[in-house]
């Protein structure tokens, strides 16, 4: 379980994130949305134990991750947004880089490696920035770790690279881990995340999952308008719509439309969500 | 699991960062012990363009070159973990599942121990096969050691006679080794406080230090000599007691320097975030 309470952070006078509290139960895969500079890496680098908070607190587990106690260090993996161009073979690297993991499982990471169609022998430093993306994506799920922070995973990806991470992603993480991804690429990965986290200046402005989204609000795919509708966007043949759910209807929920529905009117989504 | 250390993960790490450092220093590190190999080559070369003769190094340009190589190594102390500072290599380097105290156990092994000795294996035996490859080139640099510490010891020997003061080797040696590992902790710590120009802000702190000890010297000295810095009348039992004081307080400070250079150290690698 992670638990942040009335987190702040600052870069010299900039505050990034002021009072953020927030819980992340285990076995989900948490989308972190947000605008640019409104503190997802920040975040991320707060919960991996890259940073100090200023203010407030972050426990995993119970343990402070600025300890950067090596059974925390080996049950997490930090995926950064660009990684690090290591001067040996993939699979040298992950056997070197393995050891400090218990559950890291060698031939997961070949079998992975493989799916993204990345050879093993290659050296890390003559990849292109999305074969090493991709190595990295495939040790970190070898490493069989209980807490995933990904920053930005499908940055770099090509098109069939994106739905092998999708499916990699389901496929080998097990269902007690627990992976925040933060991400500006919603269409790429909004069949894999529930809950949502939307981050704004300073503020959790949403932390539901995709049932109490689709509860709240309604989806409208359809091409009569609604009066009361918060978000409305033209779509080739149609347009999506977001409204109040007052029927309890289900829909699927458009994670970019709700993001942007969140955007357009905080204050009305955070009195829906009680946040 | 014990947080603070274990030895099987310390062992585990220490390979690790064993590998890491041949893999990402090993060249320069070689470049740097074949020095010798270079010197001469490029001796010879410059004796047969100018002077159309087969010339070697004598043996006081091999032990200044020797020197300076050695200098140069702790200098390339500030890029031996230099890489934590950069946000990809560091943020890597920190998510390694090993203790600080693990981390910082092996840096120091590494940087005082295996990359020295890797320096001095290196060099002797590219000199020692230059003195059995090309025999006027003269004896190898490490028989010159041992001839120099026998030196050492004549001339420590005759100090003491003289003088009686009582010098042993080991007093005179241990400054000597804690100013080898002052040196090399300063670079150290440099290397992985400063995120760029790393060299240049080391020897910019180390000109600044010497300046304010300079200026502070010069306004202690006149108040503890009379005459500062004209003649100084000191008679030889002072001198004796100057000179003992001297060695001992000089001894404290190098090996405190010392010991505030690894906490240094530690402490960075503690509160350093990405």
């Amino acid at each position: 379980m992670i638990e942040i309470s009335d987190l702040q952070f600052s870069y010299g006078p900039k505050t990034v994130l002021k009072n953020i509290s927030l819980k992340a139960s285990e076995g989900n895969i948490y989308g972190l949305l947000g605008e640019n500079g409104v503190g997802k890496t920040t975040l991320l680098t707060l919960l991996c134990g890259l940073k100090r908070p200023q203010q407030g607190s972050i426990t995993v587990d119970g343990r402070n991750p600025f300890d950067r106690e090596p059974s925390l260090l080996s049950d997490q993996f930090y995926l950064a947004d660009e990684v690090t161009p290591v001067h040996a073979k993939a699979i040298s690297f992950a056997k070197e880089h393995g050891v400090f993991w218990p559950k890291f499982d060698l031939d997961k990471f070949l079998t992975i490696l493989s799916e993204l169609e990345v050879s093993a022998d290659q050296r890390m430093d003559a990849m292109s920035a999305g074969q090493l993306k991709k190595t990295w994506i495939a040790f970190a799920l070898a490493c069989n770790a209980k807490y995933y922070y990904m920053d930005e995973p499908t940055n770099g990806l090509d098109i069939p690279s994106k739905a092998q991470f999708r499916k990699a992603v389901t496929k080998y993480t097990s269902e007690d881990s627990t992976l925040i991804i933060s991400t500006h690429q919603v269409r790429d990965l909004e069949n894999i995340i529930d809950p949502i986290i939307i981050l704004d200046n300073h503020e959790v402005l949403v932390n539901a999952t995709m049932e109490e989204i689709s509860a709240k609000l309604f989806f409208d795919y359809g091409t009569e308008l609604k009066a009361d509708a918060l978000y409305l966007e033209q779509t080739p043949g149609g347009c999506i719509q977001v409204y109040p759910n007052s029927t309890g209807e289900e829909s699927k929920v458009n994670v970019e439309a709700f993001f942007n529905t969140v955007h357009a009117h905080k204050d009305v989504i955070k009195a829906m969500f009680n946040l | 699991m014990n947080q603070t250390f274990s030895f099987q993960r310390f062992w585990t790490y220490f390979k690790y960062d064993l590998t890491q450092m041949w893999r990402n220093h090993s060249k320069a590190a070689i470049l740097i012990g074949g020095a010798s190999a270079i010197f001469y080559v490029l001796w010879v070369m410059f004796s047969l363009v100018f002077t159309q003769e087969w010339n070697t190094p004598p043996i006081s340009a091999r032990a200044v070159v020797f020197v300076i190589a050695f200098a140069i190594l702790e200098l390339y102390q500030v890029r031996t973990y230099g890489h934590l500072t950069d946000k990809k290599e560091g943020s890597a380097w920190l998510m390694i599942p090993a203790s600080r105290t693990e981390k910082f156990i092996s840096m120091l092994i590494v940087s005082l121990v295996v990359v020295p000795v890797l320096f001095f294996v290196v060099y002797l035996l590219i000199d020692g096969f230059l003195s059995l490859a090309d025999p006027t080139y003269g004896k190898a640099l490490v028989t010159g050691f041992s001839g120099a510490y026998a030196q050492f010891l004549n001339a420590l020997s005759q100090v003491n006679n003289e003088t009686s003061i009582q010098f042993t080797p080991s007093s005179l040696v241990f400054p000597a080794v804690v100013s080898y590992f002052c040196n090399f902790l300063y670079f150290l710590l440099c290397g992985i406080c400063f995120k760029r120009n790393k060299l240049v802000g080391a020897i910019a702190i180390l000109f600044g230090l010497s300046t304010v000890f300079s200026l502070l010297m010069g306004f202690v000295m006149p108040h503890v000599f009379e005459n500062w810095p004209g003649d100084i009348d000191v008679s030889e039992d002072m001198l004796r007691g100057y000179l003992r004081n001297t060695v001992y307080i000089a001894n404290t400070i190098s090996f405190l320097i010392a010991v505030a250079l690894g906490w240094g150290i530690w402490y960075r690698i503690k509160t350093l975030q990405h």
